[in-house]
């Protein structure tokens, strides 16, 4: 879908208005989170997109997201469900997850190795409808190989989110990783 | 090394209870990656017998060699106990 810039406060899609909300890059290799609060994250939108360029700093890992509510993170054993296919692996479907992984496992911090993902998250802010997310990544694993993973997770409970946190399995975000927030209007 | 998160862009230092809860979920990650690469090898096992599932129906003579190739493939998990041992698995050779 062709993107035309048409303002200073964001992006027209053909037939959906996108706006950015934040762009975040980080500058080293400390950051181990990287989250969108309230400030982003408001009932203005209810569904968003996300673009995420991002590299481990350790080898062979997953990215993951979780959402806030209230400002406090939703990290319950049972809070997420998940089905995902991935490119030489078993697939995925487990209703009771901590989290929703959004990449495949085994992405890869040598040269060149990274993941580029798409998140659609709908129903973010929505009281009443549960809160979904759609994914589709690739990447450059750790062996060096193409990996894929595509798959939709949601929310296992009825309450407006008014935050994002990414995160890797194990390990930091290597510099030059790169997350762009952008609201839909609806 | 502290660690950070990076809140709307801004930097913030981890808690201490923030480390040690993050510490505790990348122990159960890293504990898990045999699992996740014996689970890897045998996708990629299971494909490559049912390439050769058709030779080997009631009505088809299996060869020799197909029959060491597909019995290789089954025991190719033997022995394994470390993701350095997955690694380094060596398929065998599909007969011609």
């Amino acid at each position: 879908m062709a993107l035309i810039k048409t303002s200073a406060q964001g992006l027209t899609a053909d037939a959906t208005n996108l706006v950015l909300l934040n762009t975040v890059t980080t500058t080293d290799a400390t950051v181990s989170d990287i989250d969108f609060d309230s400030t982003y994250i408001t009932s203005t939108y209810v569904n968003y997109i996300v673009y995420i360029n991002v590299k481990p700093v350790t080898d062979g890992t997953n990215l993951r997201v979780r959402f806030f509510v209230g400002g406090t993170i939703k990290d319950g054993s049972s809070d997420y469900g998940v089905g995902a296919l991935t490119e030489g692996a078993a697939s995925l479907n487990d209703n009771d997850l901590d989290y929703i992984p959004i990449s495949s496992s085994n992405i890869g911090n040598g040269n060149g190795e990274s993941v580029f993902i798409k998140l659609e998250l709908g129903n973010l802010t929505s009281s009443t409808f549960s809160s979904g997310a759609l994914f589709n990544n690739t990447s450059l694993g750790s062996t060096h190989l193409h990996t894929m993973r595509f798959g939709s997770g949601i929310a296992n409970y009825q309450e407006a989110n008014d935050g994002i946190r990414f995160y890797w399995g194990t390990g930091n975000f290597a510099s030059g990783s790169t997350i762009s927030l952008y609201g839909v209007k609806s | 090394m502290p660690r950070y998160k990076l809140v709307n862009g801004i930097k913030i230092q981890f808690t201490a209870e923030e480390i040690t809860a993050r510490q505790a979920e990348e122990t159960a990650w890293n504990n898990g990656a045999f699992d996740r690469a014996m689970s890897e090898l045998r996708v990629k096992r299971n494909r490559l017998l049912a390439e050769t599932d058709h030779l080997a129906l009631s009505d088809q003579t299996l060869s020799s060699d197909m029959t060491t190739y597909r019995q290789s493939l089954r025991d190719i998990t033997n022995g394994l106990t470390t993701v350095a041992d997955v690694e380094a698995v060596v398929f065998p050779t599909k007969p011609a």
